[in-house]
This record gives structure tokens, C-alpha cells and sequence, in this order.
């Protein structure tokens, strides 16, 4: 392999690893920003979106990246329900919510391995094995796929955020609540909203992810820590901080995969967020 | 248009105002005049519903909102403007402008209402200020946008909490000036307010509060003359 294409091939990886990274943060980050709750239930809500998806695809013969429609409609359900009978009863217990979200993260990750067992499970594709070629330069068809679509669903929330008039309100209550209800903004309409589109997001991912790695009931830690390494690193709340902190460690882990082995690979990622927290406590942006 | 009657409030166990009544009809300037820690803020919170009176009414045109939620207060017709820059510094001015505008009223009118509040406060439109991000405006700027603000819902009844606070005299004298204008064009204003000259200059009636208390009442031009007030407000 000649040098550009490993350095294509480097770029191309480094880009698949970013989208997924920033769609894993983004639901976590946006939740953290409008709610000041950190989700540690946020992985397992992915892991359930990732076998909502497999089981749309195993009973009902839908193509996997059609599955996507009906696993979106499902989770914003699973948002709405799971915002009712829970997150609304955790705005008051200050930092306690943690407690309160880490047994949520036990409750779906149990009530998952007693129902599909703790087997990795797969999301079987018919363009699992197809490849694009460029030259010398080859890549799963899927892969792009999977870049593309987390890239489309990131900008699409992102155009919601910015021109929408809930996504103002939304920003709105992130940087001010009680300047937000002032103005007669219902500010648990917003705080629910945003939840729905945090846990539809974490869904999506997690099928997203299902599509290229195998999971279990218990792997939404795992997504977790990497979420969290964006969001601390991109600055806790910050959208646009999710973005380029995303690119960073995708990237990182991208060039740092050809010498060395994937498990110290991750290790660099938190070496250098380990740097940039002594240079920058709050992260490399702040909330907004 | 607003009544309120024997109001009781503060803060966990601390109570700021007790019995605190007051009224203020249709087209009137009334001032709540007093100085820190009266519980001049309290009593204007209490109204807008930011915080739950223990005791007693608020009336809005004869309805009872003292146990409503904030944005139903101000579907009504109520719009505060709280003391300080509770701009969001991280939005654009348009964006904050827009985020005033609530009410299906003020939905409908809301391009007629952009420019109507603009001829007010021409320096909120003054080369590309309005996507300019409204952490970036001066003190002054970013008062004007508060009140020009809560003018976007189209209320009918405006809660200015101490809108010179913090501002230069200068400043203060032509944003005295533009709530004039507003006023005369036909809104009700209840001015909560520590300058007292210009409070009482502006307004037809005024009350005094103390320690929580209503302790005076009258008129803009007898409160002024009066001797309690010349010596506690105005240093004479």
C-alpha cells in the first residue's frame, strides 16, 4: 500500500470513528446542556436502540437502513415514556440524579440480558461484505453508510438547534431557565423535547453502531465512556465542542491504530484529554 | 387591571413582603418605590408567578393568576422585565428578540411587533446589530434588549424591574425617555424602581416599601413632596 492511500485510508476511518463518536456525544451533551443531568442510562438507551433495530430486521424482513425509520419512532415513544415515569422526578435531587441514572443503566441493561440473553448480537446487512474500490484504496460499503448517515443526523439536529423556534427555546433554557420561563417559555416542554431527541438520537447510534460491531446487553458502558470522553474533552454541554472533540479522538485513534494496538489506542485519546483539561478545565468550549 | 391584595412571599422560611396591596388600572404608570432588601423584587416575582405567593390574590383583569404557572401568567397579557442583563449572551439580538414572542397574539403580529419595537431602541438595529450575539452588546445595549424584549409579546400590562440599575445617567435619562414613548402609546407599566425622581416623574401613582411593608401611598407629585420620602430617597 502506497502512502497516500494508507493516508486515505487513515482520513476515511478517521471520519467513520468521528461521526460515530459525535452521535454517541451528542445526545449525552445536549441532555447535560438543557437538563444539567448526566445520563448514565445514555448507553444502554443505545444498546436498546440497537436491538430494537436487529429485531425489526430478524421478525419483520426490513432492510436495516429502512429499520432506522421505525427504530426512530420507537425511541422518541421510549423518550416520551421514559421522561413521564422517570426523568421529571429527578430534576430536584441535585446531584443524587447520578445515583438515579446508573440504576437506569442497570435496569435496561438487565431487563436486555434477560431477554436476548448476554450472546454479542450482530445486525446482519445484505451490503455487509460489499466494498468500494478507488485505485488500490478499498472500504466496507457499509462503513460509508454508517459515516454518512450518523453525519446527517447530527447536521439535521444541529439545523433543528439553530433555526427552529423550539431549537431556540432550547438553547435558551440551556444558557438561562429561569430567563427562558420568564418569557413564558414552558420550560418542562422544552426539558421533555430535549430528552426525546437525546434518547432517539442514543437509539439511532446504537443501531448505527450494530450495523458495523457486534454488542451485547451490557456494552452501552462501553459507548458510554467514549461519550463521555467526547463530551468532557469537547467541554460538558457544548454542541460545538461534541463536533470537534468527536474529530479529535476519531482521528487520533484513526493514525495511532497503524502503531499501536487497538487496546492502547484509547489511551492516547485520554492522554491528550488528560493535556488539554490541565490547560483547560472546562473542556475546549463551554455550554451554549 | 392588576389587583393585589394582602400578598405574602419570600424565600424557604424567610418571609420579604407581607400583606402588600396595590392596584393599577388600565393605561397607568404605578411605581413600587423602595430601597434594597424592601422586597421591591419579591413582590414583582410574586406577581409574574417566578415565585408562589404564600398568602393572598393577584388579580389580572378580575382573573385570578396568583396560582397559575409563569407562561400562563404571561399568555395573558403580563411581560416582566427582571432587574440586571438576563439576555441569552449566546444567541444573536434577532434571537433573543424572537424568543419574546409567545402568545399566539404576538405570533401573528410578530413581524408588525419587530419593527415597531426597533423604532423604539433604533441602536438594537444599527448596522448588523441585530446578528450580533448579545453577550458582545454594551451594558446599556443589553437593557434595552431586555425591555425591548418583553415588549415582542405585546403585553398589555409591562413589569419593568429597576431598569436604571447599573447604568450610566445618561443612559438612564434616555431609557427613561423611551418608556415614556411607550407609555404613551397606550401600555400599562408597573415600574419597580430605586430612583425615585425619575420613578415618580414618570409614573401617576406610587407606593412605598419597607421592610416588606406598604408604609405610603399617593400621588407621583404628593409622594415626592413628601418628607419621609425627601429624606430616606432623595437625601434632602
Amino acid at each position: 500500500m502506497d502512502y497516500s492511500t494508507l493516508f486515505f485510508q487513515l482520513f476515511i476511518t478517521g471520519i467513520f470513528l468521528s461521526s460515530l463518536y459525535i452521535l454517541m456525544t451528542f445526545g449525552l451533551t445536549l441532555i447535560f446542556g438543557v437538563m444539567e443531568i448526566v445520563n448514565f442510562a445514555h448507553g444502554s438507551f443505545a444498546i436498546l436502540g440497537g436491538y430494537a433495530c436487529l429485531m425489526i430486521v430478524m421478525k419483520l424482513g426490513f432492510d436495516p437502513f429502512l429499520a432506522l425509520i421505525p427504530v426512530t419512532m420507537l425511541m422518541v415513544i421510549v423518550g416520551f415514556i421514559t421522561f413521564e415515569l422517570f426523568t421529571r422526578f429527578t430534576f430536584d435531587v441535585g446531584d443524587a440524579h447520578v445515583v438515579h441514572y446508573y440504576a437506569l443503566l442497570l435496569i435496561i441493561s438487565n431487563i436486555l440480558a434477560l431477554t436476548f440473553g448476554l450472546d454479542y448480537r450482530f445486525i446482519q446487512s445484505p451490503h455487509g461484505y460489499e466494498q468500494i474500490h478507488l485505485g488500490t484504496f478499498k472500504y466496507p460499503l457499509i462503513k460509508i453508510f454508517v459515516t454518512l448517515l450518523s453525519l446527517a443526523i447530527v447536521v439535521g439536529v444541529s439545523l433543528f438547534l439553530r433555526h427552529s423556534m423550539m431549537g431556540k427555546k432550547i438553547r435558551a433554557v440551556s444558557q438561562s431557565k429561569e430567563s427562558a420561563e420568564i418569557l413564558g417559555i414552558d420550560s418542562l416542554a422544552v426539558r421533555r423535547i430535549t430528552w426525546v431527541i437525546g434518547i432517539a438520537s442514543a437509539g439511532l447510534m446504537g443501531a448505527l453502531v450494530g450495523l458495523v460491531n457486534p454488542f451485547s446487553p451490557y456494552a452501552g458502558t462501553t459507548y458510554l465512556i467514549t461519550a463521555f470522553t467526547v463530551a468532557i474533552l469537547g467541554g460538558m454541554g457544548s454542541m460545538f465542542g461534541t463536533l470537534i472533540a468527536g474529530f479529535i479522538v476519531g482521528m487520533t485513534e484513526s493514525v495511532f491504530s497503524i502503531i499501536l494496538p487497538s487496546q492502547i489506542t484509547q489511551v492516547v485519546a485520554f492522554i491528550i484529554i488528560i493535556v488539554v483539561l490541565i490547560v483547560r478545565p472546562e473542556g475546549l468550549f463551554s455550554r451554549g | 387591571m392588576l389587583e393585589v391584595k394582602s400578598l405574602a412571599a419570600g424565600y424557604g422560611h424567610l418571609q420579604v413582603i407581607y400583606e402588600v396591596s396595590f392596584n393599577l388600572s388600565k393605561g397607568e404608570v404605578v411605581a413600587l418605590l423602595g430601597g434594597n432588601g424592601a422586597g421591591k423584587t419579591t413582590t414583582i416575582r410574586s406577581i409574574i408567578g417566578v415565585l408562589h405567593p404564600w398568602n393572598g390574590e393577584v388579580l389580572f383583569s378580575g382573573q385570578p393568576i396568583h396560582h397559575l404557572k409563569t407562561s400562563a401568567i404571561v399568555s395573558l397579557g403580563l411581560s416582566y422585565v427582571p432587574e440586571g442583563k438576563s439576555i441569552f449572551p449566546k444567541m444573536t439580538v434577532l434571537e433573543n428578540l424572537e424568543l419574546g414572542v409567545n402568545s399566539p397574539e404576538a405570533k401573528t403580529l410578530k413581524s408588525k411587533t419587530l419593527k415597531e419595537v426597533l423604532n423604539l431602541f433604533p441602536r438594537l438595529s444599527e448596522g448588523n446589530k441585530q446578528k450580533q450575539l448579545a453577550g458582545t452588546l454594551s451594558g446599556g445595549e443589553q437593557r434595552m434588549l431586555v425591555i425591548a424584549r418583553g415588549l415582542m409579546a405585546r403585553p398589555r400590562l409591562l413589569l419593568l424591574d429597576e431598569p436604571s440599575l447599573g447604568l450610566a445617567p445618561k443612559l438612564v435619562r434616555d431609557l427613561f425617555a423611551t418608556i415614556g414613548k411607550i407609555h404613551q402609546q397606550g401600555m400599562s407599566i408597573f415600574l419597580v424602581e430605586q430612583n425615585v425622581h425619575l420613578a415618580l416623574e414618570l409614573a401617576s401613582r406610587g407606593y412605598v416599601l419597607e421592610h416588606g411593608h406598604i408604609v405610603l401611598a399617593g400621588k407621583g407629585k404628593e409622594l415626592i413632596e413628601m418628607e419621609h420620602i425627601k429624606q430616606a430617597y432623595l437625601g434632602m
